[in-house]
């Protein structure tokens, strides 16, 4: 107990800072003091970094077994996650309560909140069963859904929370429906007991396989806001307060496609869907091209900054999801097995950079309750917040991967990977990936134009300067450019991650099963590459 | 044919102990970072620190030059180390004959941009400084990079500085001007990246040039592959129809970043021909040679009959671009040894008679605020030392002997005539049709030379010459010591080169040799089939 205890030392640390927050939040009543609570999540959330680093690094061997039963675990990819997420968070608690109390909307349980969606993120890479996928899936949302409404006073915001939590929910059910069918076919819930139960296909299982996999998938989706199930994000950006719009695209994004690949590569991978002959990395291309494509074509004609980057979101949900098929698009299928290289995690980490600047930097913008997010509005910034305005051009320059920011490097790196598939099986989408950066950077330039081109036209206008806040923006600015002139270590990190989801899966043994049930021909490639294998899991309960 | 011996100017012939390339690449981006901690309001100096870094870069280039050994076949000099491991992209800088002529040019041109915007830029000197002393990092780094994920960095780094210098501090339609730049040039090269991913995964993982080079390819892919490299550099020369950002990008540029667009950042695209499109694809280049011969002489009428029309000076100089570069294009595309020694000295020299022409503009620009001919007329009775260096600068624009321009044209159609001239003495069924298509091409580009006399003298005439008819150029001032002794550099060596040219040749004469060698066979066996084996039989003979 002790043990498992040990290995979700980081969900500990944010869980208790969430509920200190909430207790001790009535003994600081005044506005100024609540600021404290900015430095507090800042700070407890840095340690759930430094614990997720110190597992990483002298946690013990059997960190990757899933712990709690099967629930939880401490692999590589978990511990990768929880510290993205946990990175995002800091972040965020520093952006917030400069915005908040200029925005007349800063109550202690903002924190809280804060503390417990990263606390439902952190249990959601961490997963090993659908089950606690979902419990952390909930939890985030729950508390997502409440932050995005948090400035009570504005329509916008309100009718943003009632959107994303009503179109929420349905994904939810949808993932849950789907969670249902799987646990009817494997009779359990964990990935290893639904690996064993697909390696021995029950006849007539394949409709409800295949309903499974639908239901599912759609669900993880909706929750990485690919098209068409794009629909709330645009609104649900626009609407949230800025530093929470920062904190979706960076770490609901990290933690939605974290457990995605988790799921696709733990969960329902393995002969029996290949049996159904699904063409995943297919549907999952024409999934990622039209969403790069409408995210981009959209982001074109927006006027604030704000909802344009909500529509860039979607744009770059495309691109990661072009990155996952480099990620599954091997082993059941049969295709050659790539080292591992952690495309789509190290694009998470270049991504969630530049979004946590720009918001940063946005969320400095506007006073009283006003938010100047306008092109227009965003003219002279250079003079008035220097630095706001560097880091919103380095954050926007990455997103469009300029080098030598990080984003260039995440974005090589996904080319890359799926120009690797099966000799350039999918050299057309990487082609369309490129052209949409080429559009991308239209709209993306208009930012920087705006800031250091087009003249002050107004007299008066307002920006706040809050020394925290402007670390928010500051630190993962500079991050982006020094990461982007060496992004070895970063790149390492990334590809262990990738390891231990297929460390993962090797260890239930899927890959020499696959071999014995297929047997012959395109599968002993496989075997080939995936033998050594760890030695069996140990038996399940 | 043996790959690794043809290719061996591509190898490293020396490396170096140390890392003086680097050095060369990082110092004006020290110098930028440093100026960050001088405060905004001390315009002064910014000035005189990014002017002594533009000196102390030149200064780091004499060094590669002196160290630079002129007989040597292969990269010199080159630094090699291990840059992102999990990419096996390397750090990996090395100078030759091909790169070295515009690391000087670089080097050189710097320092006179910095002293000439003292007076052209009036707002926001830090960030400027900065970002021309980014974008000298950029562009010395394309240079120096033979590891393609390194040139690829370096030649988007460029993109941004230059995308800010025209879009702060150019004129009425910059943003519009510099948008439109920004998105041809990454469109181009984000084909371009494709590109080199998929030569990475041939290689099965490696970005270093030599050994891409040595990789076989289908003629598919050869194909393919060179179009998208070639898209990128095209649209950098600009080779037309991919000219159309050039003439907007330059108009309103102010006049430092005019210098540099022209001066150096054009010739990046016909230096990665002859540096990776060539060496990586040479029988696509064959392939592909009569459609580039086309559009290089195209460009050089177009471009020539597009200035002539034009009202506004610094329009008129940006067209002759296109048709200066339209010369170089046609050397590089003949590809033998005349030509390309001739390509390659072209360069240099439209980067110093151009740079000055653009400076020259800028200079009245400052006096009058306009550009248009209409406006002037007879003001070289005001203005003699600046008539007498505009005139001297528009002589070698022209390519009149004894002037810089006239050794690289000359040796360009030289080059030009001996592919084609055989056509006449020994005519060959089948090797005809390129040798008439560079005869018929290389007679159209020789109007462009009497084109370039018309549409340059007779602005000359309008601007210079006659009555003074407009009251507001009676009280032009004539050019002050700071803009004389730019304008005397610069003549120092356009003379220097028109005069004594071998000087220059010579530091490319090895590296252009040992080129033609390796890459001339492929490309002669798909665009003259017969020529290519008398040719080697010629060489068989001349071995014995």
């Amino acid at each position: 107990m002790l043990h498992d205890l040990a290995l979700i030392t980081p969900q500990l640390i944010l869980l208790v800072a969430a509920l200190f927050t909430l207790v001790a939040d009535p003994f600081l009543p005044s506005d100024a003091s609540r600021r404290f609570w900015g430095l507090f999540g800042a700070g407890m959330s840095g340690l759930a970094v430094l614990a997720c680093a110190a597992l990483w690094k002298f946690g013990p061997h059997d960190m990757a077994t899933p712990a709690f039963s099967y629930h939880l675990s401490a692999s590589g990819h978990a511990l990768f996650f929880t510290a993205l997420v946990s990175m995002c968070a800091l972040v965020t608690h520093l952006s917030s309560p400069a915005y908040l109390s200029e925005q007349g909307a800063h109550y202690g349980e903002y924190y809280a909140l804060l503390h417990f969606a990263t606390f439902g993120m952190a249990i959601m890479v961490s997963a090993e069963s659908l089950l606690s996928l979902f419990i952390g899936l909930e939890i985030m949302s729950m508390a997502i859904y409440v932050l995005v409404a948090f400035k009570r006073t504005s329509a916008a915001s309100v009718e943003a929370g009632l959107k994303y939590f009503v179109m929420g929910s349905v994904a939810s059910a949808f993932l849950l429906y789907g969670i249902a069918f799987l646990f009817g076919l494997s009779g359990g819930t964990s990935f290893i007991e639904i690996q064993r139960a697909l390696l021995a296909p029950k006849p007539g299982q394949d409709l409800w396989l295949g309903l499974a996999v639908v239901l599912t998938g759609g669900a993880f989706l909706f929750k990485v806001a690919a098209v068409p199930m794009h629909m709330w994000t645009p609104d649900a950006y626009e609407g949230a307060p800025t530093p929470i719009t920062g904190f979706m695209s960076s770490a609901v994004k990290a933690a939605a496609f974290g457990s995605f690949l988790k799921f696709l590569y733990a969960g329902i991978s393995g002969p029996a869907l290949a049996s159904l002959h699904l063409p995943i990395g297919q549907v999952l291309g024409c999934f990622a091209v039209l969403t790069m494509t409408v995210g981009n074509i959209l982001a074109l004609t927006q006027r604030s900054i704000k909802r344009m980057l909500a529509y860039s979101a979607i744009a770059h949900a495309g691109y990661l999801l072009l990155g996952t098929i480099a990620t599954i698009d091997d082993p059941t299928l049969g295709s050659p097995f790539l080292a591992p290289t952690g495309a789509v995690p190290f694009y998470l980490v270049g991504y969630a950079l530049a979004s946590l600047a720009g918001f940063a930097a946005l969320s400095s913008l506007g006073k009283d309750g006003e938010e100047l997010t306008t092109e227009g509005q965003l003219a002279g910034l250079s003079k008035r917040h220097p630095i706001a305005a560097l880091a919103l051009t380095v954050s926007v320059l990455s997103l469009a991967g300029v080098p030598p920011t990080l984003g260039f490097f995440g974005k090589l790196q996904i080319l890359r990977d799926v120009l690797a598939v099966d000799n350039g099986k999918y050299l057309p989408h990487v082609i369309i990936l490129v052209l949409n950066s080429v559009v991308s950077a239209y709209y993306y330039l208009k930012v920087p134009v705006a800031i250091y081109m087009r003249p002050d036209s107004r007299a008066e206008r307002v920006y706040v300067r809050e020394s925290n806040l402007t670390w928010a923006m500051a630190l993962p600015a500079f991050a982006l450019l020094a990461l982007g002139v060496m992004p070895g270590r970063a790149m390492n990190w990334a590809s262990r991650s990738e390891e231990a989801i297929r460390a993962g899966a090797e260890s239930a043994n899927i890959a020499h099963s696959y071999a014995v049930v297929k047997g012959g021909g395109s599968a002993k490639g496989v075997v080939a590459t995936v033998a050594p294998a760890k030695p069996a899991a140990p038996a399940v309960p | 044919m043996d790959t690794s011996m043809a290719q061996n100017w591509l190898q490293f012939h020396s490396l170096s102990s140390f890392p003086l390339l680097t050095l060369l690449c990082a110092m004006p981006l020290g110098f930028a970072l440093l100026a960050l901690a001088i405060p905004d309001e001390q315009t002064s100096a910014h000035k005189a620190w990014s002017f002594v870094g533009s000196l102390v870069t030149l200064g780091v280039s004499l060094v590669v030059l002196a160290g630079f050994d002129r007989n040597a076949v292969g990269l010199q000099q080159v630094d090699d180390y291990a840059w992102i491991p999990t990419f096996n992209a390397r750090w990996t800088l090395g100078v030759d004959g091909l790169s070295l002529p515009l690391v000087l040019l670089t080097g050189l041109l710097m320092p006179i941009i910095f002293a000439g915007a003292w007076s052209a830029i009036d707002k926001r000197w830090k960030e400027f400084s900065i970002a021309m002393l980014i974008l000298e990092t950029g562009m010395l780094g394309s240079l120096l990079a033979v590891d393609l994920l390194s040139f690829y960095v370096f030649w988007e780094i460029m993109l941004v500085p230059m995308y800010l210098i025209v879009g702060i501090w150019g004129g009425k339609d910059r943003i519009y001007a510099t948008v439109k730049f920004f998105i041809y040039t990454m469109f181009g090269s984000l084909l371009m990246l494709v590109a080199i991913l998929w030569l990475y995964q041939k290689s099965g993982g490696s970005f270093a040039l030599a050994q891409l080079a040595a990789l076989h390819l289908s003629d598919k892919e050869q194909t393919w592959l060179f179009a998208a490299f070639a898209l990128a550099f095209l649209i950098k020369v600009p080779v037309f129809p991919f000219h159309t950002w050039l003439p907007d990008a330059h108009t309103e540029a102010p006049t430092p970043g005019s210098v540099v667009l022209a001066g150096v950042m054009l010739k990046l695209g016909t230096y990665g021909l002859l540096r990776f499109a060539i060496p990586l694809f040479p029988s696509a280049m064959g392939t592909f040679s009569p459609l580039l011969l086309t559009l290089a002489v195209i460009g050089i009428v177009f471009g020539a009959l597009m200035a002539y029309v034009q009202t506004d000076v610094k329009r008129l100089v940006a067209y002759s671009s296109v048709s200066h570069l339209g010369f170089v294009m046609l050397g590089i595309v003949i590809f033998n040894e005349e030509a390309l020694q001739g390509a390659i000295l072209q360069g240099v020299n439209h980067g110093l008679s151009t740079g000055a022409l653009f400076l020259l503009v800028g200079y009245v620009y400052e006096r009058r605020h306009t550009r248009e001919i209409a406006e002037f007329g007879g003001i070289a009775a005001k203005m003699p030392v600046y008539a007498a260096f505009f005139v001297f600068v528009t002589m070698s624009s022209i390519a009149l002997p004894l002037t810089n321009g006239f050794v690289g044209e000359f040796l360009i159609f030289a080059g030009s005539f001996k592919e084609g001239v055989q056509a006449v003495i020994a005519p060959v069924a089948e090797a005809g049709r390129w040798r008439n298509t560079v005869l018929v091409g290389g007679g159209i580009a020789s109007l462009g030379i009497v084109l370039g006399a018309v549409y340059m003298l007779s602005m000359v005439r309008r601007v210079f010459f006659g009555q003074i008819t407009n009251p507001a150029n009676k009280a032009l001032r004539d050019l002050t010591l700071r803009e004389k002794t730019i304008m005397a550099v610069l003549a120092v060596f356009i003379l220097w080169i028109g005069v004594y040219p071998s000087s220059w040749l010579n530091l490319s004469k090895t590296t252009v040799h040992a080129m033609v060698e390796a890459e001339r066979p492929a490309i002669l066996q798909v665009r003259a089939p017969l020529d290519y084996k008398h040719e080697a039989i010629q060489h068989a003979h001349a071995d014995r």
